[in-house]
C-alpha cells in the first residue's frame, strides 16, 4: 500500500495504448492518402451514376435506404462517404502526411499530398456546395466558406502547385525521400506526371466557368491552355487493383467483391441490384430492340463493352438489354439478375483500376471551351478523338462498328459536321465517356438538366432532350407546387445535404445561416456554376 | 375566617414538609458501567424534576409516594417508586426498542440507520432470495425505491443492467451501472457481472442511493454503490444448509404471427422471399405454428450447500452451488458453479484476520436479440423440418433457381443454427480478498485490505459450411465464411483492489462523540484479449478446429480477422471522513476525497461531502403512541466520474487491408488531453417517520442531482480532423422522489402481515450543451435513437414522425396518405417513467408463509421495434385484419385558409402504403409501457416442528413460487420491462428489438438445515 501511494505517480502517468502507434512516417502514410484518391473518385462516382440516371434499381420507393438511388429523399440520410473521405481519410491524413514530411523536408510527399487534396476539395465543393475550408480543423464548428472563395482558393493553389512542380528545391530537394511504388501505385512517385495530373485539375476547375459564367472567348483560351498544359506526355493517373489474391478493400470498389471499407466507411457498389436506365441504354446508347449479327445490340458499340445482356424469367428468356424507367420498379416477374450484368466491363472487375482523370476528359473539356469559342469543327474533332479514345479504352475492337457510329448511318445522329454539331452531340459523348465517373453528374448539373421539360437551352439547344426525373419521387420534397398555380415544378436534385448526423449538431448555426439546415430547399439551390440564366441560349 | 383559612394553609403546608424527601443517586448505563450525564429525573404527572451531572448524580425532593422516570436517549426508560428510599441509583439498559436496523455502509462500516443522514435501504438474505429468481438482479425489481433493473428478454443468458435514481452520464461510451462492493471490496461488472453471485451467500444487500452515500468511494461510485455482504460463520456448532430449486418456464405474450398469407411481393407469389406480403394462403394449405415450435419449456436447477461453524478464535463459511439453466430457446443455456470460502481468525481482541475466496465458472451459449428470423420464417414452411435426410441443410428456397448473390441471400434455418452450429463461452471469475482488522490502542482500528480479481473467458466457436465451392457460378467472390468459420477468443482481465483505512472513535463527553476516519485505495485493472480464427473448412464435416481452416486473416474487415488487445488503467484516491454524534440525536459528518486516474492528464480532483441529521422526536420529546419516531435529515456532496482510458493520443493504424497497407489515423480515437471528470454535485433531503409503536415506517427523499462535465464521445464533423471525438460536453440534471412505507397490519403470533410500497419518481433533464449543440444521439437502431435533448429528457427517443398541424394533428394530403416530417431525428418519445412502483407483501401464520410483489410503473415509452418490423415483413398478426383495408387516417387536411379539417379520404393499408406511410414513420411504434405485474408468489412451509424429533435435521422448509404470473399493460410486444441490455448512456431500455420473448415460470424449493 505505500509503495502504491508513494509510486502512483508513475502508475497513473500509463495512458498510452500499446496496441497502437502514435507515430507514423511519409513512406508509410503516403500509400493510405494515394489509397483515399483512389476511393474518393468512387465514392463521388457511385452516388453520381444514379442522380445522373445511368443506373436505377428494382425499387420504386420514395425512401430508398440510399436516397440517391431513388427518391432524393437525401434530409434523413447521414454519412455520406464523400464528406468523410475528403474532411477526414483524405484531409486529416494529408494534414498529418504535409507536417511529417516537411519536418522531413522531403517535399515530394507534400506536393503529392497538396494535389490529391486540391482534387478532393474540388469533387467535394461540387456536391456540397459551400463547406468549411480555411477554419477546416480549427474547430469542431468551423466556418463554411462559399463555394467562390473556394474555387478561387483551388485556382490559387493550383498555379502555386504547379510553379512548385517546377521548382527543382522541391522536387529534387536533397532530403526527399525516394517514393516507391508500394507507396505511390499511380505514378511510382514521378512528380512530372503529377505536375501533369494537376494541370488537368486546372482545366477543369476553369471549366467550371462554362457555360453558365463566363464563356468568352479568353475563358474558352484559358481552358484550352489548361488542357494542352496538361496533355503534354499525359498519362492517366490510375490506382490499379491489380493485387494477386486481393481480398476485401484490395479490389476494386467496382468489382464484383463489392469491397467496403471497415465494413460500414464507404458504400459497396451493388451493381448487382442495379439496373441499366432507359435513358442511358435506349436515349444515350440506342439499344436495338434485338441483337443483330451485323449491328451488334446498339447503336453504340461501348454498350457491349460496359455491360452484358442477360436473359429474362421464363415468360421472356431472350437474352437481351432490358433496362428500367429511373424509379420505376421492377415486375414483380422479373428480377436484378434478368437485367444486364454491370460486371462485364474492364472498369468493373476486381482487378479494374480507377483513373482520377481520364485523357478523354482532357480532350472534351478542350472540345467544350473550343465549341464555346465558337469552333464546332475543332470541339467535333475533339469530341471523335476522345470518343474513340474510350472505345479503345473499353475494348471495342469491330472497326465496322466504330465506323458506323462515326461516320456511318449513326454520324449525322451523334457526329454531324459543320452547324449540324451541337453542345448536344458533344455532352452526349461526355455523358458516355465519364460512365462511372464524377464528373457525369457534374457536366449535367452544369447544363441544368436541360431537357424537353424545362427547356432550358444552351446555344439553342437541348442538351439532354429526353432525360425524365426519376419516377416516384419523395413528395414532400420533390412533388410539390411551389407556385400555387397547380403544376408540379419539376425541379432537379443539385447538391447533397450536410450530414444530420454530424453538420447538423455541431455545426447548426453555419447551416441555418446558409439556409441548409433541414431545409430541402436546399438541395434544389444549384451550385454556383449552375445557374441557369439564359444567357447562352 | 382570614384566620381559619391562614391556619388551614399552615396545617397543608406542614403535611406537605413532613412528607417530602430528599432522593440522591447515581445514573449509570448498561451499555459501559459509565454514568449517563443528563438523564432526565422527573417526577411522574408532576412536571417536577431535574438531570444528571457530569458524575451521573442528581438530587430530587419527592415524596414516599411519587414514583420517579428516568429517561435518557437510546436508554430504556425506568419508573421507580420512591418509597422510603433516600438514595437510589438507576442503571438504565439499553433501550431495545431504538435499537435501530444496522446497515452496512461506506467502507463497509456498520451503523444504524437513524446515524446516516442519507438514503439507504437494505435488504436482508431472505428479501434477497424472496422470488427465486435464477438472477437475484432480476429480482430487486419493485423492491427498492429509484432501483430500476431491465432486462434483454426472456434467456439465461440476458442482462441485467441497473440504475439507481436515474442516468448521470449521457455518454454511450460511459456506465451508469452503480458499484458493487461484496465484503467492503469493489468488483467489477454492473447488474449481470453481479448475477452470478450465489444470492444464497447473500446475508445483507444494501443500496447506497446518493452522491453523499456513495461519496467515499470516489470516481467509481457516482451512479450509487450496492453493498452486498456475504454470509460468515460463528462460533458454535456447525450449521449445514442445502437446498434445492428446480423452475420451469415458458414464453408469455409472444408476438403474435398472422396464419393468412403466403410469402411473396405485393399479394403476389414471389420466388424466394420469406414473410408473408404473398397472396391468402390456399384453403387446405397447411400452416405451421414456427414460433411455438421454436420456444420450448425452459428448466432451471440449482443446488447450493453451505457449512458455517467455528470457535471463539475462527469461524468459516463454506458454500458451494450448481446449477443448470436451459432456456426456452434451443441450446439457450448457462450453468454455473461456484464456490465461497470465507474465514476469520482473532489471535487476540486486538486483531482480527479475514480471507475469502470465490469462484464462479460458467459455461454460456447466449442467443442473443435474434428472434426475428423466426418471426419472420414463412407460415407455410415447417421451420422444424432443418435438415435433409441426407443430413445437409434444407434451405427455404429452391437453390437450384438462384444465382451466386441469391443464394448468400437466403436465409439460413434457425434451427440449423440451434443445433448444427456450436459454441461456448467459458468464464471463470475468481476473487481472493484478505483483510486485517488491528486496534492498536483503545478505539483506533486499522484496516488494511487487498483483494484480487481475476476473470478470464473464451469463446469458442464452430459454424458449419452452409455451402461448398460447387454451389457457386464463381465461388472466388464468395466471403469465405459461408464454407464454415472456426473462432476462439480468449481474454482474461485483472483486478487489483488494495485500502487502508483507520478510523478512530473519541467520546468528548457523554452527549458528543467525534468519529474519524482516513484512508486510501488504489485499483490496477489490466487485461488483454484478442480473437484467433479463420474461415473455409479444409475438410467440412469431419472436425471443426483451427487446425481445419483454409484462411487466416489480420484484415480488420474480415470476420475472422485475427486481432490482440492489451489494455491497462490505474486509479488511486484517499479520503477521510469526521462524523460528530450529540447524544445520538443529532448526526453531522463530512467526507472529503482526493482521486486520481490515469485515463486523465489533470493530477488529480477533489470533492467534499457535508451530512446532517437530526431526531427531532427525541429532541423534542415528541414521541406519543401515535407518532414513535422522526428524523429529518439532508447532505450535500460531490462526487467525481472517471472517463474512458487512451483518449490522449491520436493514434495510427495498420492498414493493413490497403492494396499497399500503410499507417492512417485511427478515426475511432480523437485526442482529448484536456478531458476533466464527470462531477455530480447532489443535495438531499429526507425523513425518516415512525407511527403507532413503529408499526408504521416511512422513509421520504428528495434528491437533486447535477452532472458537469459529461463525458461523451461523438460523432462530430470531420471538418474538426475527427470522426470520433470524446470531451467533456454540458450538463445534466435529475431530481426526484423516493418513499418506502412499511406496515406492520398484524404482528404477534400466530398471524404476522407485513407489507412494503416502494414509490420513485425521477425527473432527468439536459440543462447545457455546448456549440449550440442540441441532442446527443446513442447507438441507433434503424432511424431510431436513444436521445438526450437539450432542455428535454435525458432518455429521450428520436425517430421519424409525420408532419403536424400546430394541434398536434397529423397532416394528410387530399387523397388521405399522411404526409411524413422530412426532417430526421424528431422527438418520437420519453423513455422515463412517470413513476416505479413496488409493493410486497409477507403473510405468515403459524409454520406457513405466503409473500408477493406487485412490480409496477407509470409512463415510460417503449418503443416495439419488433412490431414495425413485423409488419414491415407482412407478419403481424394485425394485418389479418387490416391489410387491403380501407383505413381513414386519423389527421386533419390543410385548407387553403390555413384552416384544418378532418381528413375523411381512406387510403388502403396495402404493403406499399405500409411501408411507405406506416412503418417507415417509427413514432407510430411508440407505446405506452406502463405496467403491473405479480412479480411473484411465493408459498412456503416450514415443517421445524414436524422434524423436531429429528436427530438429524434441524430444519426443513419448502416453498412453491410462481413468477411473472401476470402483466396488466397496454404494451403489445412481450414485455415492458425489456431493453437491449446496456445503461451506458441514454440506455437501452425502453427499446423492444427481437429479444427472447419474456417467460412465466414456477419454482419450487427445498431447504434443509443439518
Amino acid at each position: 500500500m505505500l509503495l502504491s501511494a508513494t509510486s502512483c505517480e508513475d502508475a497513473l502517468d500509463n495512458n498510452v495504448n500499446p496496441d497502437k502507434s502514435s507515430t507514423a512516417t511519409p513512406q508509410s502514410m503516403l500509400p493510405v492518402v494515394v489509397f483515399y484518391a483512389s476511393q474518393i473518385n468512387y465514392d463521388h462516382a457511385e452516388y453520381g451514376t444514379y442522380l445522373s440516371n445511368t443506373l436505377t434499381t428494382a425499387s420504386k420507393s420514395q425512401r430508398n435506404s440510399y436516397a440517391y438511388k431513388g427518391g432524393w429523399e437525401f434530409l434523413t440520410m447521414n454519412r455520406h462517404p464523400q464528406w468523410r473521405r475528403h474532411f477526414y481519410d483524405l484531409g486529416a491524413n494529408i494534414n498529418e502526411l504535409i507536417d511529417i514530411a516537411t519536418e522531413a523536408k522531403s517535399y515530394n510527399f507534400v506536393l503529392i499530398a497538396r494535389s490529391i487534396r486540391l482534387m478532393s476539395t474540388q469533387l467535394t465543393t461540387d456536391m456540397f456546395g459551400d463547406m468549411p475550408r480555411s477554419e477546416a480543423y480549427t474547430s469542431n464548428s468551423p466556418k463554411y466558406d462559399t463555394q467562390e472563395s473556394i474555387y478561387e482558393w483551388m485556382l490559387q493553389e493550383a498555379d502555386e502547385l504547379i510553379a512548385l512542380y517546377d521548382d527543382a528545391s522541391w522536387t529534387d530537394g536533397i532530403n526527399n525521400i525516394p517514393i516507391t511504388s508500394s507507396m505511390d501505385r499511380i505514378f511510382n512517385g514521378d512528380l512530372a506526371k503529377w505536375r501533369q495530373f494537376t494541370c488537368a485539375m486546372k482545366a477543369r476547375i476553369l471549366l467550371r466557368k462554362l457555360p453558365n459564367l463566363d464563356n468568352t472567348p479568353e475563358t474558352c483560351l484559358q481552358i484550352i491552355d489548361a488542357v494542352d498544359a496538361a496533355l503534354v506526355d499525359w498519362e492517366d493517373p490510375r490506382y490499379e487493383y491489380n493485387n494477386e489474391n486481393a481480398t476485401g478493400v484490395a479490389n476494386c470498389p467496382w468489382g464484383p467483391s463489392k469491397p467496403t471499407i471497415n465494413s460500414w466507411e464507404s458504400r459497396s457498389n451493388l451493381l448487382d441490384k442495379a439496373i441499366v436506365s432507359k435513358y442511358f441504354c435506349v436515349d444515350v446508347m440506342g439499344v436495338f430492340s434485338k441483337y443483330s449479327f451485323f449491328k451488334g445490340y446498339a447503336e453504340d458499340p461501348r454498350l457491349e463493352k460496359l455491360m452484358k445482356a442477360r436473359s429474362g424469367p421464363a415468360t421472356d428468356p431472350a437474352k437481351k438489354f432490358r433496362y428500367l424507367e429511373n424509379n420505376i420498379g421492377m415486375g414483380v416477374s422479373y428480377q436484378e439478375k434478368n437485367y444486364p450484368d454491370l460486371y462485364e466491363s474492364v472498369l468493373t472487375r476486381d482487378n479494374s483500376y480507377i483513373s482520377l482523370f481520364t485523357k478523354e476528359e482532357l480532350l472534351l473539356i478542350k472540345a467544350e471551351a473550343t465549341y464555346w469559342k465558337g469552333d464546332k469543327t475543332g470541339a467535333r474533332a475533339l469530341t471523335l478523338e476522345a470518343t474513340l479514345l474510350n472505345m479503345e479504352r473499353l475494348g471495342v475492337t469491330k472497326t465496322a462498328w466504330i465506323e458506323e457510329y462515326t461516320d456511318g448511318d449513326y454520324k449525322t445522329k451523334y457526329f454531324p459536321e459543320g452547324n449540324a454539331f451541337t453542345i448536344h452531340h458533344l455532352m452526349l459523348q461526355k455523358y458516355i465517356c465519364m460512365y462511372l465517373q464524377p464528373e457525369q453528374w457534374t457536366d449535367m448539373r452544369r447544363y441544368c438538366y436541360s431537357n424537353n421539360v424545362n427547356k432550358e437551352t444552351y446555344d439553342g439547344v437541348i442538351v439532354y432532350p429526353t432525360l425524365k426525373r426519376p419516377y416516384n419521387l419523395y413528395e414532400p420534397y420533390w412533388v410539390v407546387d411551389d407556385d400555387g398555380d397547380g403544376a408540379v415544378d419539376e425541379t432537379w436534385i443539385q447538391r447533397i445535404n450536410y450530414d444530420p448526423e454530424t453538420e447538423e449538431k455541431y455545426n447548426r448555426l453555419e447551416l441555418e445561416r446558409l439556409g441548409a439546415y433541414r431545409n430541402a430547399d436546399w438541395l434544389k439551390k444549384p451550385m454556383i456554376w449552375a445557374v441557369y440564366d439564359g444567357q447562352h441560349n | 375566617m382570614r384566620k381559619q383559612l391562614l391556619l388551614l394553609l399552615f396545617c397543608f403546608s406542614v403535611a406537605m414538609t413532613f412528607a417530602q424527601q430528599k432522593v440522591t443517586g447515581v445514573v449509570t448505563s448498561t451499555e459501559d458501567g459509565l454514568p449517563v450525564i443528563g438523564a432526565s429525573v422527573q417526577v411522574k404527572g408532576t412536571g417536577q424534576g431535574t438531570i444528571t451531572d457530569f458524575d451521573g448524580k442528581y438530587s430530587v425532593q419527592v415524596s414516599p409516594k411519587d414514583i420517579l422516570v428516568f429517561s435518557y436517549m437510546g436508554l430504556e426508560t425506568q419508573s421507580i417508586k420512591v418509597g422510603n428510599r433516600v438514595t437510589l441509583n438507576v442503571v438504565l439498559k439499553s433501550s431495545s426498542v431504538m435499537v435501530d436496523e444496522v446497515v452496512i455502509t461506506a467502507m463497509g462500516m456498520k451503523a444504524e440507520k437513524k446515524k446516516l443522514n442519507f438514503a439507504v435501504q437494505s435488504l436482508d438474505a431472505d428479501e434477497i432470495t424472496a422470488g427465486e429468481s435464477s438472477n437475484f438482479v432480476n429480482s430487486l425489481q419493485g423492491k427498492v425505491a429509484g432501483l430500476q433493473v431491465s432486462t434483454s428478454g426472456g434467456s439465461p443468458n440476458s442482462s441485467s443492467p441497473m440504475v439507481i435514481r436515474a442516468i448521470s452520464s449521457i455518454n454511450p461510451g460511459q456506465s451508469n451501472e452503480p458499484l458493487f462492493i461484496v465484503d467492503g471490496m469493489a468488483i467489477s461488472g454492473g447488474g449481470t457481472a453481479a448475477g452470478d453471485i450465489n444470492p444464497n451467500d447473500i446475508e445483507n444487500l444494501t443500496v447506497l442511493k446518493g452522491a453523499a452515500a456513495s461519496a467515499l468511494y470516489g470516481q467509481e461510485a457516482a451512479n450509487g454503490v450496492i453493498m452486498i455482504t456475504t454470509k460468515s460463520g460463528k462460533s458454535g456448532k456447525m450449521v449445514v444448509n442445502a437446498s434445492a430449486n428446480v423452475q420451469f418456464e415458458n414464453a408469455v405474450r409472444t408476438p403474435e404471427i398472422q396464419n393468412m398469407y403466403a410469402p411473396g411481393i405485393y399479394g403476389f407469389s414471389a420466388p424466394n422471399v420469406s414473410g408473408g406480403w404473398g397472396p391468402l394462403l390456399q384453403p387446405d394449405e397447411q400452416t405451421y405454428d414456427n414460433v411455438d415450435n421454436f420456444l420450448g419449456t425452459g428448466l432451471f436447477t440449482k443446488y447450493d450447500i453451505n457449512m458455517a461453524g467455528g470457535t471463539e478464535k475462527f469461524t468459516s463459511y463454506a458454500s458451494a452451488m450448481y446449477s443448470k439453466y436451459d432456456g426456452i430457446v434451443p441450446n439457450d443455456y448457462k450453468n454455473r458453479m461456484g464456490f465461497l470460502l470465507k474465514s476469520s481468525y482473532t489471535p487476540s481482541k486486538w486483531l482480527k484476520i479475514n480471507i475469502s475466496l470465490n469462484s464462479v465458472e460458467t459455461e454460456a451459449r447466449g442467443f442473443g436479440s435474434s428472434m426475428g428470423s423466426i418471426y419472420n420464417w414463412p407460415v407455410n414452411d415447417d421451420m422444424s423440418n432443418y435438415k435433409n435426410n441426407d443430413g445437409s441443410m434444407r434451405w427455404l428456397y429452391d437453390m437450384s433457381l438462384l444465382d451466386d448473390s441469391q443464394k448468400l441471400n437466403t436465409p439460413v434455418n434457425p434451427n440449423w443454427g440451434r443445433y448444427e452450429d456450436w459454441s461456448e463461452t467459458k468464464t471463470t471469475r475468481t476473487i481472493v480478498a484478505g483483510s486485517i482488522e488491528w486496534k492498536p490502542i483503545k478505539n483506533l482500528v486499522l484496516t488494511g485490505k487487498i483483494s484480487y480479481e481475476k476473470n478470464h473467458s473464451s469463446y469458442d466457436s464452430a459454424i458449419t459450411p452452409r455451402f461448398t465451392e460447387t454451389d457457386f457460378v464463381d465461388p472466388s467472390k464468395v466471403d469465405l465464411t459461408r464454407f464454415g468459420q472456426y473462432t476462439y477468443s480468449p481474454s482474461t482481465s485483472e483486478l487489483i483492489r488494495s485500502q487502508l483505512t483507520a478510523s478512530y472513535e473519541y467520546k468528548i463527553n457523554r452527549d458528543f462523540k467525534i468519529n474519524a476516519l482516513v484512508g486510501l485505495d488504489s485499483k490496477e485493472y489490466n487485461g488483454v484479449s484478442g480473437r484467433m480464427g479463420g474461415a473455409d473448412f479444409i475438410l467440412p464435416g469431419e472436425f471443426y478446429s483451427l487446425n481445419n481452416v483454409n484462411a487466416i486473416s489480420t484484415d480488420a474487415s474480415l470476420g475472422y480477422s485475427m486481432y490482440l488487445n492489451h489494455y491497462e488503467e490505474n486509479k488511486f484516491g484517499y479520503f477521510g471522513e469526521i462524523r460528530l454524534d450529540y447524544r445520538g440525536i443529532v448526526h453531522v459528518s463530512g467526507t472529503y476525497r482526493t482521486d486520481m486516474a490515469s485515463t486523465f492528464s489533470n493530477t488529480s480532483y477533489s470533492y467534499p461531502s457535508v451530512t446532517a441529521g437530526v431526531i427531532f422526536s427525541e429532541l423534542f420529546h415528541l414521541s406519543s403512541p401515535v407518532f414513535s419516531y422522526g428524523k429529518l435529515r439532508g447532505n450535500f456532496a460531490q462526487v467525481g466520474k472517471s472517463g474512458p482510458r487512451y483518449k490522449f493520443d491520436r493514434t495510427f493504424k495498420n492498414m493493413s487491408a490497403f492494396p499497399d497497407g500503410g499507417f492512417g489515423l485511427d478515426s475511432t480515437v480523437g485526442a482529448s488531453n484536456e478531458l476533466e471528470p464527470e462531477m455530480t454535485s447532489s443535495w438531499e433531503i429526507g425523513a425518516d417517520l415512525r407511527f403507532f409503536d413503529s408499526r408504521t415506517r416511512l422513509d421520504l427523499a428528495y434528491y437533486s442531482t447535477t452532472v458537469d462535465n459529461q463525458i461523451v464521445t461523438v460523432r462530430v464533423s470531420p471538418a474538426s480532423g475527427m470522426i470520433l471525438q470524446t470531451r467533456n460536453e454540458g450538463s445534466i440534471k435529475n431530481y426526484g422522489i423516493e418513499a418506502q412505507l412499511q406496515q406492520d397490519i398484524f404482528r404477534g403470533k400466530p398471524f404476522n402481515w407485513t407489507m412494503g410500497i416502494n414509490f420513485s419518481l425521477n425527473r432527468g433533464k439536459v440543462v447545457d450543451l455546448p456549440d449550440d449543440i442540441v441532442e446527443i444521439q446513442g447507438t441507433q437502431y434503424g432511424d431510431v435513437f436513444p436521445t438526450s435533448y437539450l432542455n428535454g429528457s435525458t432518455t429521450a427517443l428520436s425517430g421519424k414522425d409525420y408532419m403536424r398541424s400546430p394541434d398536434g394533428d397529423i397532416l394528410c394530403k387530399e387523397d388521405g396518405t399522411p404526409m411524413i416530417n422530412p426532417a430526421k431525428s424528431v422527438l418520437i418519445g420519453n423513455r422515463e417513467p412517470d413513476f416505479l412502483i413496488g409493493m410486497s407483501q409477507k403473510l405468515s401464520w403459524k409454520n406457513l408463509s405466503l409473500s408477493f410483489l406487485f412490480d409496477g410503473r407509470v409512463g415510460g415509452d417503449v418503443i416495439n421495434l419488433t412490431k414495425r418490423s413485423l409488419i414491415s415483413m407482412g407478419q403481424d398478426k394485425s394485418l389479418e385484419k387490416y391489410r387491403n383495408r380501407e383505413v381513414i387516417v386519423d389527421g386533419v387536411v390543410e385548407q387553403a385558409d390555413g384552416s384544418y379539417l378532418p381528413n375523411t379520404t381512406p387510403m388502403v393499408l396495402n404493403a406499399t402504403n405500409l411501408s411507405t406511410y406506416f412503418t417507415a414513420v417509427s413514432s407510430n411504434f411508440i407505446e405506452d409501457g406502463s405496467y403491473l405485474r405479480l412479480s411473484y408468489v411465493t408459498i412456503g412451509y416450514n415443517f421445524d416442528k414436524l422434524i423436531k424429533s429429528n436427530p438429524y435435521i434441524k430444519g426443513l422448509k419448502c416453498s412453491v413460487t410462481g413468477k411473472n404470473l401476470f402483466t396488466l399493460t397496454k404494451y403489445t410486444g412481450s414485455d415492458p420491462q425489456v431493453g437491449t441490455g446496456s445503461a451506458s448512456g441514454a440506455g437501452g431500455f425502453g427499446i423492444d428489438y427481437y429479444q427472447v420473448p419474456s417467460t412465466r415460470s414456477f419454482n419450487f424449493t427445498i431447504n434443509a438445515t443439518f
